[in-house]
């Protein structure tokens, strides 16, 4: 019998993303997927969208109301720090939500937080570091009686980059190699580059396909709908194409080939960081993904072989219908949380 | 893999309290709902276990009114076989005393009539015999059983001692009884005739009548 894992909702974005699964040995198999636009701009979750969320999953397959949610990006804390070493029995966790709370300039106490080494660099001489992510207490209770409200139990709030890591670090190269995912996500873009399955580096750029929509917008001077529909014929452009269109991808590529100069950045930190691991490969889904053929701009730039990942990719299955996209990722390991090794 | 919980400590608490809540209200119910379940089935199995002893009674009293309805009838049967043997008896098992009178109206004359008839039952105790030593025939007889005799009693009148002799001559001749004995006799004259009054004894034979016919031999 296979038993269902929690509903993964993934709350950043302009839609959100949510999937259920249930693990078939190495693999999983997706129960449920769906997406659903959110109706209010806010950080987090609103009562509204959560009631949607709730009439969704009633009028789905997804089963029970068990709910694992990422922490909403613009609101979680992050920071990386010195730690003592972890055999020396210091309160490494009230020391790094200490240091992260006066970062953040919020009351210690007021604080959830939690952390992860990071793997020594083999530099002699240098210290253990952490990173620590964190969220303020007014902003998780007001995301779970959001959720409570709505009849949802919610089991976990989680950051975004380990429910990611979850979902595709199989697919990541390890062995001692620098490997990267890239999420292109509607307001942001989130780097994350990943040494042996831990996050070493965690960076977050407000640019993402809304950031391309928007100059779509004011370059080509029609409105967002306009701009959308432009995005999607400037994929299926042939060489023929005529010159606006030829200018569309041009403006395209620009806004890329910025985020991608980002995300060359955050490779080259880790690989001055670990000076004695490879370059890995690179992962990158999201909404951006979805909408934008990225992996040429990319390619291009980070000059690393990258690849585009699909729910279908990280689970293994593609008998869902939503098995091609690459923004229910994150959803994807939300709902892998306490089932995936 | 690191896998983190951001939400805040106490939240983290309530909400395992509220699915502990839940989950014991779950189980609450599901208790609650086998308990009733059995105590349907238990009460079904004592309602037909109440049917089942409810009827076996109503069987068993029904037999029970059978055999009594069959005890009245075979009561009342019994009651008339008894009330038809005792008829029988007592109609079957007595001498025909109308053929005697008529025997002995027959040997009347037109000179003698009678006053009165009665017959008179005697029981006689067989005589006890003291065997002789030695002897076995003796021995060996059953006790003799006792017997009776009946007696008829005449009274009446005769204009003539002939005329009564006669008719004493007539009851020898009948057969049926062993004895014939005049008894007292008188003249008695009145103002308009002469008459005899006289008394009979006649003993039947003392065997016993069959049951069979009824009349005496």
């Amino acid at each position: 019998m296979k038993f269902p894992s929690y509903v993964g909702l993934d709350l950043a974005g302009r839609t959100l993303g949510m999937a259920q699964l249930s693990r078939n040995g190495n693999k999983f198999t997706v129960i449920e997927a769906a997406m659903v636009p959110k109706r209010d701009r806010e950080a987090g979750l609103s009562a509204g969208d959560a009631q949607r969320v709730r009439e969704l999953m009633a009028n789905r397959r997804f089963a029970g109301d068990r709910i694992v949610a990422t922490v909403p990006i613009d609101l979680q804390l992050l920071g990386s720090f010195e730690i003592p070493p972890p055999e020396s029995g210091a309160p490494i966790g009230d020391i790094t939500r200490a240091e992260l709370a006066r970062e953040a300039k919020v009351p210690e106490n007021e604080i959830e937080s939690d952390w992860w080494q990071l793997p020594a660099t083999g530099k002699h001489g240098d210290a253990t570091r952490a990173i620590v992510v964190g969220l303020a207490h007014d902003h998780g209770r007001a995301l779970v009686n959001t959720l409570v409200e709505q009849g949802f139990e919610p089991v976990a709030l989680d950051v975004r980059g380990l429910a990611i890591l979850r979902a595709c670090g199989h697919l990541l190269e390890g062995n001692g190699r620098v490997s990267t995912f890239v999420e292109i996500g509607d307001y942001s873009t989130l780097t994350c580059v990943c040494l042996n399955n831990t996050i070493v580096y965690y960076r977050r750029v407000d640019e993402g396909l809304e950031t391309v929509i928007q100059d779509v917008m004011r370059e080509m001077n029609v409105d967002a709908a306009v701009a959308e529909a432009m995005l999607e014929s400037a994929n299926t452009a042939s060489d023929e194409m005529p010159a606006q269109v030829r200018d569309l991808n041009v403006l395209i590529n620009t806004r890329l080939g910025q985020l991608a100069q980002t995300v060359r950045a955050a490779i080259a930190y880790a690989s001055h960081r670990y000076p004695h691991a490879e370059i890995g490969n690179i992962l990158v889904f999201g909404t951006g993904a979805d909408a934008l053929d990225v992996v040429p701009t990319f390619n291009e730039i980070i000059g690393v072989s990258l690849r585009r990942i699909t729910l279908g990719d990280v689970c293994g299955d593609t008998s869902h219908p939503l098995h091609s996209k690459a923004s229910l990722i994150p959803a994807a390991g939300l709902a892998m949380y306490g089932v995936a090794a | 893999m690191k896998q983190v919980n951001l939400i805040p400590m106490s939240m983290r608490e309530k909400i395992v309290q509220r699915r502990r809540l839940r989950s014991w209200g779950l189980y609450l119910s599901l208790y609650a709902a086998c308990l009733a379940l059995a105590g349907v089935a238990i009460r079904i199995g004592l309602l037909t276990g109440e049917s089942n002893v409810s009827r076996q009674i109503e069987d068993e009293q029904t037999k029970m009114k059978l055999v009594q309805n069959e005890y009245i009838r075979d009561k009342a049967l019994v009651a008339d076989l008894r009330r038809q043997i005792d008829a029988a008896n007592a109609t079957g098992r007595h001498p025909n005393w109308g053929l005697l009178l008529d025997l002995v109206s027959q040997g009347l004359n037109d000179q003698t009539v009678l006053d009165g008839v009665e017959l008179i039952r005697t029981r006689i105790e067989p005589a006890k015999v003291t065997p002789a030593k030695g002897s076995e025939a003796t021995a060996k007889k059953p006790p003799a059983a006792a017997r009776t005799e009946f007696t008829l009693a005449l009274r009446g009148r005769s204009q003539s001692v002939e005329a009564m002799g006669h008719m004493l001559v007539e009851l020898e001749k009948c057969n049926v009884f062993r004895q014939v004995k005049l008894g007292d006799n008188r003249r008695v004259d009145s103002t308009t005739e002469s008459v005899i009054e006289f008394q009979v004894t006649c003993i039947l034979d003392s065997t016993e009548p069959s049951p069979s016919t009824g009349e005496p031999k």
